[in-house]
């Protein structure tokens, strides 16, 4: 029995400065296809960087972030469609409707000039738009959205936004999808129906992981809600700045340990979340001189076979 | 007693919000800063700012030895001749506007042209704001109308020349604007789009352009009154017709029967090109609330 697993994302020796400040320094992160990892750290400490650097907004000063996609790993350059965003805030067009704003991958992938005039010609164009929007339609209303398709923005509440948001990177199919802090302007309440949605992605993981198939979704979340990371993430990973001998030189992984697994209809209210939100909060927030390897567990739990969810142990 | 709504600034519950006023209160609210009126206030004040103007009108063409200020009955003999010339039998306003207009439109739509071409990539692109921006806000410091002896000499009286000068004095205005429009665009919109896998080009034409097609409007609408000043000031001194060259041959002959009423209709057709804009920004951005609304 054994833990069965692709690598969907390689962070290998990761730094990154700008000018004379380090930011991030040999950051060695390996994600697995399927997991939800949640990414937690003090404010400043290059989690929304190592964010940037992997979504191709920014370059690692040194280092290099691979992606694998059909079993075939190559290097992160630039911006792409393999890798799908979603910001707290400023994450949807105010121009498009909720239809629109999912539709809008697609689209543009589709509206090069010569194809729109062969394609209006010979109808395939208006074909493909139709297909384009029934998709995206059908998007909205797996995560609960069909009510609200031609509704813009600003009509829509801030936790219908941020599923629209997550609807639109989810329609391209991404093999990583990245949030950052995509709860933080949420009140409570609705951040609890936001953290279902992930839940939910999670559960088609499990799904897909029991019929024998790849799973479909892997998320790289960045909160600043402990419980919120233990809560959704299937493992969570804490920058801190404060590691030994650090001098000056950036955040680091300090904390990388497997988090419990939860279903979408699963109280949220539970023991074992309040106990590991503590001890994140006391190496990756109150810790001072860590050893960085101490409290980086995750894998070696995968290797003694004691990961729940996508990498628990299968014959 | 009127229900009226009250003070949306107010912490008052919106049962307090909602009840009968007397007189006193609208006394009140008129003299406190930032109340809201009713709406019927609001065109009382309003009607109270014209009757103070034909009060003081009156009080001007009437009283004392000033034969400047035209009479009422002068002032709808000029109305009558400001619409047909008796001598020619031209309809005046309508040639002029004509005369005017066939100008203006062009050159507006040349400088919005530019000016969104501009203003999209100076927004966009470092490179193009190095370009074009200091430029830009050079040109804007020269006044138009003095660069009008360079279009003369370039273009003569034609129509060229009466464009250049509209194109010269309002592309900085248009420009500047749709580029600040620009800026305030979320970098996240831009990111967004590229994971979506746009292109720079339809990050710019797809999207950018509709984002901010509201404020290009809007560029668009301020930039039309400073045209018509240059144009009419161009007229003025290089025009064999149009509304400049009418003023200045209404001034010749002192008509102010006739200038007063050409004025009036100036600044309604100036209303009704406000209210053009409004509705083609309603119409094109659906999407687009206004601060405030």
């Amino acid at each position: 029995m054994e833990a069965r697993y692709q690598v969907a994302l390689d962070c290998v020796d990761v730094h990154k400065a700008f000018g004379a400040t380090q930011v991030l320094t040999g950051i060695n992160v390996k994600i697995a296809r399927g997991q939800i990892v949640a990414m937690v750290g003090s404010s400043g400490c290059g989690k929304s960087t190592l964010l940037n650097m992997i979504v191709g907004t920014h370059e690692p000063t040194s280092g290099r972030i691979l992606l694998t996609r059909a079993g075939e790993s190559y290097e992160v350059q630039g911006h792409g469609p393999d890798r799908g965003m979603v910001y707290q805030e400023y994450s949807l067009y105010p121009h498009l409707s909720a239809l629109h704003n999912v539709a809008l991958g697609l689209m543009l992938g589709s509206t090069t000039i010569p194809a729109r005039l062969v394609g209006s010609i010979t109808g395939s164009w208006r074909r493909a738009r139709k297909a384009q929007l029934e998709a995206s339609e059908a998007m909205l209303a797996r995560l609960g959205l069909a009510g609200h398709t031609h509704k813009f923005p600003h009509q829509l509440s801030g936790g219908q936004r941020q599923r629209v948001a997550i609807a639109r990177a989810l329609i391209m199919q991404p093999e990583i999808l990245l949030l950052d802090e995509p709860f933080g302007a949420l009140d409570e309440e609705t951040r609890h129906d936001a953290r279902r949605v992930l839940l939910d992605l999670y559960d088609e993981n499990m799904k897909a992981v029991q019929e024998g198939g790849e799973p479909p979704h892997t998320v790289i979340m960045v909160t600043h809600q402990l419980e919120e990371a233990v809560h959704v993430g299937d493992r969570v990973i804490g920058l801190s700045k404060h590691w030994k001998g650090r001098d000056g030189r950036g955040a680091r992984v300090v904390y990388d340990k497997a988090a419990p697994v939860f279903h979408a209809s699963d109280p949220i209210r539970n023991g074992r979340i309040t106990h590991q939100a503590e001890e994140l909060y006391e190496i990756v927030f109150d810790g001072r001189d860590l050893d960085p390897h101490e409290h980086r567990t995750f894998w070696e739990t995968v290797a003694q076979g004691q990961a729940e969810g996508v990498l628990a142990p299968r014959s | 007693m009127v229900v009226i709504r009250r003070d949306v600034f107010s912490t008052e519950s919106t049962m307090d919000q909602i009840r009968t006023r007397s007189w006193r209160d609208y006394i009140r609210a008129t003299f406190t800063m930032r109340e809201s009126l009713p709406a019927w206030l609001s065109r009382c004040y309003f009607a109270l700012a014209i009757l103070l103007i034909l009060t003081a009108y009156t009080a001007l063409a009437y009283l004392g030895d000033n034969t400047l200020i035209p009479t009422w009955g002068k002032l709808f003999h000029g109305v009558g001749e400001m619409w047909k010339d008796p001598k020619s039998g031209d309809y005046v306003l309508l040639k002029d506007t004509i005369d005017s207009y066939a100008r203006l439109v062009p050159a507006i739509g040349i400088a919005s042209v530019l000016g969104v071409v501009l203003g999209l990539y100076m927004g966009t692109y470092v490179a193009a704001e190095s370009m074009w921006g200091r430029l830009l806000n050079f040109e804007e410091n020269i006044v138009p109308n003095v660069a009008m002896v360079v279009f003369i000499t370039l273009f003569g009286f034609e129509f060229k020349m009466f464009a250049a000068v509209i194109v010269f004095g309002i592309l900085p205005v248009i420009a500047g604007r749709v580029y600040a429009a620009v800026r305030e665009v979320h970098d996240e919109h831009i990111f967004s789009a590229k994971t979506l896998g746009a292109s720079n080009q339809e990050i710019v034409w797809s999207i950018l352009f509709w984002q901010v097609l509201p404020q290009i409007i809007d560029a668009i609408r301020a930039s039309v009154g400073l045209a018509l000043i240059l144009l009419v000031a161009t007229e003025w001194v290089a025009g064999q017709a149009g509304y400049g060259y009418r003023f200045l041959r209404l001034y010749r002959s002192a008509r102010m029967d006739v200038v007063i009423p050409y004025l009036m209709a100036l600044g309604f057709m100036g209303i009704g090109i406000q209210v053009f804009f409004n509705q083609v920004q309603r119409l094109l951005c659906p999407w687009y609330v206004r601060e405030g609304q």
